[in-house]
């Protein structure tokens, strides 16, 4: 669409100008001039952590900005609430489904947005109309679904629909969608876009989040890119081609290539081997042996498996099939059995599963280890405080006192503490679900550097991720899962040489991604390797 | 990989921190964390009451009257210690009452049989302890709630004990029983020091062992705590264990003061204890508190209702003032959590308001991008 700073006034438009905001005093966005005009699908493209998510809900009013104007058709307006958002126009779908899966179509597209219909003298809600509403909106949509089937019945993409159509139900003039696409497979993501296409030719104004840059250069007009923070650039799509987005997204991905020479001590010997795990049942049962001193990440798309492996791996989840650490056999059925065979697991979810939030920071880093701080059961409590103090300043966690609740730090900070609860318990692996999951950047590389000294004492890391950027990062060697299928394992090495040769010097990401989406047909440059 | 630092880790032990004075400002810090308010409220309250009472009747401070008030409040006083461990450990425990019943009965029928005080002991910890292990067993293993599970036991444990006396309380019994409630140590009855010596047991038990940290991780965060490979379910099994044994103690007590077994004994004790629990500041759904809490409890929950009988105020109505107590101690923690998240806040604004605000933010590790000033 047009690129032009002259506009028609009748477009309405919709933005940020000089938007600042930070996290208990961590700036996680500065100096943001944003705008969404009616009628195009506007890019927001930036790496995990680059202040894309906070952007987005300050622009939906679920975060107040500590400075800057959001402007409505160049007046100034004030969000509150979601719901001042909402009443001015402004639709928001998020990543995560947020449906009721026992509930139908039409009542999960009318039941939280707006009260329903009422019969004239009962004053009963009227589910006719109801129905006949949101058909014709589904219509409009050009959706295709009958509003009366249970929404548990529905396919993913077909449930991304109806959350779109559910945020379009008030005729919003601006939709804002946070990865619409992220877990999808390659055709259902394609019929996503057809609709946001057609919501463009209506008129709607459309902030489009994603990691897929085939998609931005399909369906975007314009892109603003973010890093760490700022603006890095703003471009309209034409003449942009992916290589030169790809750049602007990931910049220090050459370093990568650089980098890539990593010391390995390939005599080091198996530290884990696994056979015959079934992530799934009727899929093939999946092998891979990980060496002492390795970082080794699994990716894949969200619920590709990679994630159910490292929970296996960590006992969280029962473990069906063989595996050997360090060459003793043995079974997982929980925590406990993982932990006796010296693997220690850090899930994904900090504050849920993964530390005890009203307890002190002391004390959730000795928690996996009380047994070697006490003699018959009595606790040296002398020793509970010295190795937080050591951890504190070894992984230079951020806080006032080890004795404060350690739900009150940050989520780079709590990952460093869950870090630590392992790091003392002397565990000889780690399995690690997304390590760096919603954590800052300067946090991210920390923790990435915490890992790679692990490995570099005699440990081993397994890690699932979804992160490609991150996986090529820090990983020695990467397995894809596909549908619960381990379907390739290569080095890092390799895929950064290949990617340098085969593509262009920065697109190991993007020949990684083509591995997760396709399976064999992005590897067919890469062989799968064996061990090491 | 074995951390190799922990001689790094014991080698920085002794630097300053291990120092009387560290050590004190480490305690005071840790009391800070919960909040002076919090931590005094019901010492103060209880002060407060005592003070009241102390002059609206001249009888409460003899120590007729002191001796009386703690003979009254030591089962509920061993019986809250006990339960005190369900509920950090996030379970609950209402078969207690019914508990100290049945054990009451038990222990008495065997002493007034075989004449044998110590056998008697014996049976009255063995009973509590299997109602203890049977409440953990349907709770771990059979997975049934323990607000189900335990009120199940409850109305178990009160039909045994009527079944096996027809109703009837038990007498003839030996001797030494007595002793036990009417002679003193230092002044103090017997039965007053096995309150004691429980409270100081579980207070070393709650603050000096892995088991008393383990108990509050897997109160404060279950999953969480099975990740980190703590035996989930064993920590709850022996909170229900210890809980047995202080209902076991508690029974003992029980037929020691009255001199009879008794059957009807159970009563409004259970709720007694949860309320002691709650009033005294702990969580009620676990992971947060603390046994000298429970001690402030009872003995607020004791001297009330003391007060109560000095003043006249017949036997239900006293029920009504206790239930309002209760009530009002469980939104007292619904507004001291509010209070500390207003206090957070208010920390939080301070904290970002402390940042200079014509200054660009200071470039940290976290954004080594481009920071231009912010703001027009």
């Amino acid at each position: 669409m047009s690129t032009d700073n002259h506009k028609p006034d009748s477009v309405p438009t919709f933005g940020i100008e000089g938007g600042y905001h930070d996290y208990i005093g961590v700036p996680v966005l500065s100096d943001i001039e944003f705008e969404i005009r009616g009628g195009e699908v506007h890019g927001l493209l930036g790496e995990n952590g680059s202040g894309k998510s906070t952007l987005i809900k300050i622009l939906t009013g679920a975060v107040h900005p500590r400075r800057g104007t959001l402007r409505l058709d160049r007046e100034s307006v004030q969000l509150r609430t979601p719901k001042d958002a909402q009443r001015l126009g402004v639709g928001v779908v998020y990543q995560d489904y947020h449906l009721f899966p026992e509930l139908d179509v039409a009542q999960n597209v009318y039941g939280v947005n707006a009260p329903p219909p009422r019969r004239r003298w009962t004053r009963t809600a009227d589910r006719d109309a109801v129905e006949l509403k949101v058909e014709g909106l589904l219509e409009d949509l050009g959706i295709d679904i009958p509003s009366s089937r249970l929404v548990h019945t529905l396919g993913p993409a077909e449930r991304k629909f109806v959350e779109i159509a559910a945020a379009m139900l008030l005729r919003p003039n601006f939709l804002i969608l946070d990865e619409p696409t992220a877990s999808l497979e390659p055709a259902a993501a394609r019929h996503v876009l057809d609709l946001l296409g057609r919501l463009r030719s209506q008129g709607v104004g459309i902030v489009f989040v994603s990691h897929r840059l085939d998609e931005v250069v399909d369906i975007c007009d314009r892109v603003t890119i973010l890093r760490d923070g700022a603006i890095e650039a703003r471009t309209a799509i034409d003449g942009t081609v992916a290589d030169e987005l790809a750049e602007l997204i990931t910049g220090g991905m050459a370093q990568f290539a650089s980098t890539g020479e990593r010391v390995r001590q390939t005599d080091a010997g198996t530290a884990v081997r696994v056979s015959g795990l079934r992530v799934r049942p009727g899929r093939p049962p999946v092998d891979f042996e990980v060496q002492r001193g390795e970082i080794f990440g699994l990716t894949g798309l969200l619920g590709a498996g990679a994630a159910t492996i490292v929970r296996m791996l960590g006992g969280a989840e029962r473990l069906t099939g063989q595996i050997e650490v360090s060459g003793g056999k043995g079974s997982i059925h929980d925590p406990r059995d993982a932990r006796k065979m010296g693997i220690g697991f850090i899930p994904e979810d900090r504050t849920a599963t993964g530390l005890i939030a009203e307890q002190s920071v002391a004390l959730n880093i000795s928690l996996a280890s009380l047994e070697s701080i006490s003699r018959r059961g009595v606790l040296d409590r002398d020793q509970i405080d010295a190795r937080a103090e050591h951890y504190r300043e070894k992984l230079s966690i951020k806080l006032d006192s080890i004795d404060h609740n350690v739900g009150t730090l940050s989520g780079g900070n709590q990952q460093k503490v869950m870090l630590a609860k392992w790091l003392a318990s002397g565990v000889d692996v780690l399995a690690i679900e997304e390590p760096t999951h919603g954590i800052d950047i300067g946090a991210k590389t920390q923790v990435h550097g915490m890992l790679r000294d692990y490995v570099d004492g005699g440990g081993t890391v397994i890690l699932a991720s979804t992160d490609a950027g991150e996986v090529i990062d820090i990983c020695d060697r990467i397995g894809v899962m596909r549908h619960g299928e381990l379907t390739s394992v290569v080095s890092t090495d390799e895929l950064t040489r290949a990617g340098a040769a085969a593509l262009s010097s920065h697109d190991s990401e993007q020949l990684l991604e083509n591995l997760i989406k396709s399976g064999s047909q992005g590897g067919a440059r890469v062989q799968p390797t064996n061990g090491v | 990989m074995t951390d190799s630092s922990e001689e790094a880790i014991k080698a920085t032990k002794p630097t300053g921190e291990d120092s009387l004075k560290g050590r004190l400002r480490r305690r005071l810090n840790r009391i800070q964390g919960d909040g002076w308010g919090d931590v005094l409220f019901v010492p103060l309250a209880l002060l407060a009451l005592i003070v009241y009472l102390t002059f609206a009747n001249e009888f409460f401070l003899t120590s007729l009257n002191i001796t009386n008030i703690m003979l009254q409040g030591t089962v509920l006083a061993i019986v809250a210690f006990g339960a005190s461990f369900v509920i950090f450990s996030g379970e609950l425990d209402l078969s207690v009452g019914a508990g100290v019943a049945l054990v009451s009965v038990v222990g008495a029928l065997v002493m007034r049989d075989t004449g044998s005080l110590l056998l008697g002991v014996v049976v009255c910890l063995a009973v509590g302890a299997t109602i203890g292990l049977l409440n953990g067993l349907i709770v771990t293993k059979l997975q049934v709630p323990s607000f189900i599970a335990t009120f199940g036991m409850l109305v178990i444990a009160q039909g045994v004990a009527l079944a096996l006396t027809d109703g009837a309380t038990i007498a003839g019994l030996p001797d030494g029983l007595g002793t036990l409630a009417n002679d003193s140590f230092l002044g103090i009855r017997w039965i007053v020091w096995i309150a004691i010596g429980v409270f100081a047991t579980l207070f070393f038990v709650q603050t000096q062992t892995s088991f008393g940290v383990r108990v509050f991780a897997v109160g404060g965060n279950r999953e969480a705590s099975r990740l980190s490979a703590i035996p989930v379910d064993r920590i709850v099994l022996l909170c229900f264990v210890i809980t047995g044994l202080a209902v076991g103690l508690g029974g003992l007590v029980l037929t020691a003061r009255v001199q009879s077994g008794q059957p009807n004994a159970g009563g409004l004790l259970a709720l007694t204890a949860i309320a002691a629990i709650v009033v005294g500041g702990n969580n009620l759904l676990g992971g947060r508190g603390s046994i000298s809490r429970t001690l402030w409890g009872v003995l607020l929950l004791a001297v009330l209702e003391n007060g109560l009988q000095l003043e006249g105020v017949n036997d239900d109505l006293q029920r009504v003032v206790i239930g309002v107590v209760f009530i009002a101690a469980a939104s007292a923690e619904f507004f001291r959590r509010r209070l500390r998240s207003r206090a957070r806040r208010a920390e939080e604004a301070k904290q970002s308001g402390s940042a200079p605000p014509d200054l660009p933010p200071p470039a940290q590790g976290a954004t080594p991008g481009p920071t231009g000033p912010p703001g027009p």
